[in-house]
């Protein structure tokens, strides 16, 4: 009976809520009155990439060049549904456009190859025996991982982009 | 079965899953604020994309967003979107489909939302992105600011 009616609410939170639901807020505005292809391209915010497990569990976050700003941000969710720890890429967003405004941007999302990656290592923990079911179950049920993607070229921003 | 299984994981691990990488139209601009600009109406695009094979197979095109994007803001009269918002999910349908049919048919919902607005600073230089808007819908005000491909916009003093 409880059985049933954890399952009859996990499906109604599903149906309510989606699951991964990703909500992504663009900062600034969409000029589409031209693409700034004349514009000089600049070098994007001096962030430093996550590395190690952080990376692993949070997605590489900001890599910039001249060329192109690329955000990937990794978002966790417990049973597919609930999100946590979860900023949708909030605040890597404000730091990238803050200086600089962007042309031929990209948004999106999806599993990643490190999504696929975290999820491989959950199911291949069960060989080790308790404790391997144990992470698979933190990792792949609590955890579950999904990851937005947003890029874009750094152009000259008139005033700097400073408000 | 494991030469199957084997496949899936490598293309699993190449290219991921569920892939969705739209382009915008334009330049997104944080140096125009909300009193440059005036609301004219607001932005709403649902669509549902089909993926295949557990999401391995089928990413849409980049172009998935811009048409309806430019078709709404050109509809109302606007120059850009402020507020732009993404959304996706497995919805509540999508989540069945992909149940009953075992992950052969995999749908995602995406949502795109936001206020249609006039820019009241000049255009950047550059050309008319792909989608710009090109005219006015019937009755709506031109946009002094626009730039055409007649008209380049006005150069900027860095």
């Amino acid at each position: 009976m409880r059985r049933a009616a954890l399952l009859l609410l996990a499906a109604a939170t599903a149906a309510a809520s989606g699951c991964y639901h990703i909500d992504v807020k663009a900062p600034g505005v969409l000029d589409m009155r031209s693409n700034g292809d004349a514009l000089a391209t600049v070098d994007g915010p001096t962030v430093r990439p996550r590395d190690g497990v952080d990376a692993f569990v949070a997605g590489p976050g900001v890599t910039t060049s001249k060329s192109a700003l690329v955000i990937e941000d990794r978002q966790h969710f417990v049973l597919a549904l609930v999100p946590v720890a979860n900023d949708n890429a909030a605040a890597e967003l404000e730091i990238c456009t803050e200086k600089t405004a962007l042309r031929n941007v990209s948004i999106g999302d999806g599993r990643a190859t490190g999504d696929v990656l975290w999820i491989v290592a959950g199911a291949a923990a069960t060989v080790v025996p308790f404790v391997g079911a144990l992470a698979n179950l933190v990792m792949n049920t609590g955890m579950a991982p999904w990851t937005i993607t947003f890029s874009g070229t750094p152009v000259e921003s008139p005033n700097g982009g400073a408000q | 079965m494991k030469r199957v299984l084997g496949l899936i994981a490598v293309i699993a691990l190449s290219t991921g899953c569920y892939t969705m990488n739209a382009s915008l139209p334009g330049t997104l601009r944080s140096d125009v604020s909300s009193k440059d600009t005036e609301t004219v109406g607001s932005v709403n695009i649902e669509k549902t994309h089909m993926f295949f094979l557990w999401g391995l197979v089928g990413a849409p095109e980049k172009s998935f967003l811009i048409d309806d994007l430019a078709k709404q803001v050109s509809a109302q009269g606007g120059d850009g979107v402020a507020n732009l918002r993404y959304e996706s999910q497995i919805g509540c349908l999508s989540l069945l489909i992909g149940q009953v049919t075992c992950g052969i048919v995999a749908p995602r919902d995406y949502k795109v939302t936001g206020d249609i607005v006039r820019i009241k600073v000049p255009a950047l230089a550059g050309g008319q992105g792909p989608a710009a808007p090109t005219a006015p819908a019937a009755g709506a005000n031109p946009t002094p600011a626009a730039a055409t491909p007649d008209t380049p916009p006005p150069s900027y003093a860095y």
